[in-house]
């Protein structure tokens, strides 16, 4: 299945090579979950801070993704 | 003398050009501090809440608080409080930069200005010394060539505030300027000293502070430095990208305004966003005195029509003068916002009254005629030219200097104006963001997201995720939020500070530095204090119970598209819960019981 990953502020880095400026389609197995998510990525745990899927705040990493779904990922951000 | 206060205040009768010296109360520093609180405590009892608030019978005080200009983190903030010409209730705004110190160290926590001039003044403080000179030079003259004359005549040593064309021109959301891009933004504040013909405030001290326990003071400075220092917010995060590295996370969690709420997502976020203005446009972060945090942007288009640098923009800037005018062009943006800067007005007010314009352009209540040109959501270029028109007056920009609940009323339309007590709220469309309704809904100044930030909570997980979709709660934790915002405002720090620490070590801070013997409930209690004297101020300026509510499009028409598809903010259970946690009656007013419990 295929999966948008969007990533913000400092975790752009983890963005696979030839990405855009914040995004990236990624190839994953049926039944991935956001934590496997963040592996496969490389991304620690303890700094992705949000994630949304498809604008919903998820808190649980064990959460199974759906082919097309778009997953946002920040560290710790503030402003206002 | 009081530790940490310089203990004196200047008070100045523009009238008459008496100018006085005259002692801080250490009661009254006690039971509201200083900044926000002192300078409410003291306009309430010195301006009848229903004068004109352009007329000479009003008083603006510029206030710093007992943390300013001492080695506490954050510490270069001061206040600009005053009955405000946008709204009629009070208003208080914040400023960063380099003067709230400066007038510390020449001797004075505040400067009250009373009356008005008869011809432009310019007033200068040096050490104690005070002199009003006439400044018709200096009238009509933008912010940024004010500062470079003051500074060519005066020496560089000299910290400056003042008010540009749109000040001096009363236009009803001017500003006041310091450092030619940190402003005391909203409200109106610098059409208040335009009322008074005072162009510019130049000050130099070089006195010192003493604390009354430096070792403490020290410590607890440390202490709350190395938690700024360690959170990724304060430590890394606001630097790197600024204020607007909010506009994906808004974006995407469907609240970003945009063409005047008419929608929840603006599809060229990306284009304004802080990854974007870092990479595209970012010269170097900028701070205020004494901040380690650094979020300020020295920016500058490089090249195209809108060529040119200056400061900012901030993230509610980018929204109001992108997003809710569905502008993509970040040059066109950042140039709208140097043109602010320059003319000296409130960046959100300002970009949301042209948003409100657009949207009667569109449903044909406003003609070519009537503006003078077209006006379509998404014309960069028209942004930035009627900027320039409403900061001068000109032509139908001195329709829209009145700002849109005024415009939007003149066309027969009031519910365009998107906004809350006349003032229009910021940059969080609270369909999909329950509690900014209840805080819009109640904020003492009309709307306004820094009275109580319930996007931290809500949308950034800050101190902890709280559902963005549910009424339950919401109303306590923005309680907590505005008495600690109040609490803070009157210290002298910058709010984002609190991304990182609370009451007990901003309390920790304040007992060192001035000896009054505070801990985190009192901190607390003097918030509260603050905030029902301001409620009690609106009041008896006239304002009741129907004044506590949003614009009709965010209470019946459902949210169209995106994560809060179909929501409205079901303000009545959150405002009815709002009330009696905050030991009010049911028409919102502070009952006996609480207000002497408060000592009001
Ligand atoms: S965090 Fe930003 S606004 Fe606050 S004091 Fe620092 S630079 Fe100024």
């Amino acid at each position: 299945m295929n999966v948008e990953v969007r990533l913000f502020a400092t975790l752009r880095e983890y963005l696979p090579a030839g990405s855009g400026r914040t995004s990236a389609q990624i190839e994953m197995q049926e039944g991935t979950r956001i934590c496997d998510l963040l592996d496969r990525l490389g991304i620690p745990a303890a700094i992705a801070h949000l994630v949304l899927v498809d604008g919903r705040y998820e808190a649980d990493r064990t959460r199974e993704l759906q082919d097309g779904c778009a997953v946002s990922i920040w560290p710790p951000i503030g402003g206002g | 003398m009081i530790s940490a206060y310089a203990g004196k205040l200047l008070r100045v009768d523009l009238t008459s050009r008496q100018v006085r010296s005259e002692s801080i109360d250490p009661d009254a520093a006690r039971r509201f501090i200083g900044g926000r609180g002192l300078a409410t405590k003291m306009l309430s009892e010195a301006v009848h809440p229903q004068v004109d608030p352009l007329s000479p019978a009003n008083t603006l005080i510029l206030a710093t608080g007992p943390l300013t200009g001492t080695s506490a983190m954050c510490g270069g903030r001061f206040m600009a409080v005053t009955k405000g010409p946008l709204t009629g209730t009070i208003a208080s705004s914040n400023c960063g930069g380099t003067f709230g110190p400066e007038l510390k160290y020449a001797g004075y926590d505040m400067v009250v200005l009373e009356g008005a001039a008869s011809e432009p003044l310019l007033m200068v403080i040096e050490d104690g010394k005070v002199e009003l000179h006439p400044a018709g030079e200096l009238w009509g003259l933008n912010v940024h060539e004010t500062e470079d004359r003051l500074h060519g005549e005066l020496g560089r040593d000299f910290q400056l505030v003042s008010i540009g064309p749109a000040g001096e021109k009363l236009v009803r959301f001017a500003a006041i300027i310091n450092d030619k891009g940190r402003a005391a933004g909203r409200s109106g504040v610098g059409a208040v000293m335009g009322s008074k013909k005072l162009k510019a405030i130049a000050v130099r001290g070089t006195g010192g502070l003493s604390v009354a326990d430096p070792p403490g003071f020290r410590a607890a400075c440390l202490d709350s430095l190395a938690k700024l220092e360690a959170g990724e917010i304060t430590g890394q995060g606001l630097q790197s990208f600024g204020t607007a590295i909010l506009v994906n996370i808004i974006n995407e969690s469907g609240v970003f305004p945009t063409r005047n709420f008419r929608q929840g997502q603006f599809e060229s976020a990306e284009k304004i966003s802080g990854e974007t203005i870092a990479e595209e446009i970012l010269v170097r972060p900028r701070a205020c005195v004494a901040c380690p945090i650094a979020c300020g942007r020295v920016t500058e288009v490089r090249g195209g029509p809108y060529r040119s640098r200056g400061d900012g923009p901030e993230y509610e800037t980018v929204w109001a003068l992108g997003a809710d005018t569905g502008v993509e062009d970040l040059g066109a943006v950042t140039k709208a916002n140097y043109v602010c800067n320059e003319l000296g007005m409130d960046t959100i007010t300002a970009g949301a009254t042209v948003a409100c314009a657009m949207e009667l352009f569109e449903e044909g209540v406003l003609s070519e005629k009537d503006v003078g040109r077209k006006l379509k959501f998404g014309d960069a270029e028209a942004v930035v030219d009627m900027m320039t028109k409403i900061g001068n007056r000109e032509g139908f920009g001195d329709v829209l200097a009145e700002g849109s609940a005024r415009v939007a009323e003149r066309y027969g339309r009031p519910e365009l104006f998107m906004g809350v007590k006349k003032q229009e709220m910021p940059a969080y469309d609270p369909r999909g963001v329950f509690g900014m309704g209840v805080q819009y809904a109640t904020s003492n100044r009309g709307g306004c997201h820094v009275r109580g930030y319930m996007i931290a909570p809500e949308i950034l997980g800050v101190p902890q995720k709280l559902d963005a979709h549910t009424p339950q709660g919401k109303a306590e934790t923005n309680i907590a939020f505005q008495n600690l915002t109040a609490a803070l405002d009157s210290i002298g720090v910058c709010l984002f500070v609190t991304f990182s620490i609370g009451a007990p070590e901003l309390a920790a801070m304040l007992k060192t530095a001035t000896g009054f013997d505070y801990d985190a409930d009192e901190f607390m209690q003097v918030g509260e204090r603050i905030w029902n004297l301001e409620k009690l101020f609106n009041m008896k300026a006239g304002l009741t119970r129907k004044d506590d509510t949003l614009p009709r499009r965010l209470l019946s028409e459902p949210m169209p598209a995106g994560p809060a598809k179909g929501l409205t903010v079901p303000l009545d259970e959150m405002l009815t819960q709002y009330y009696r946690l905050r030991g009010w009656d049911e028409q919102g007013a502070p009952t006996q019981e609480k207000l002497a419990a408060l000592g009001l």
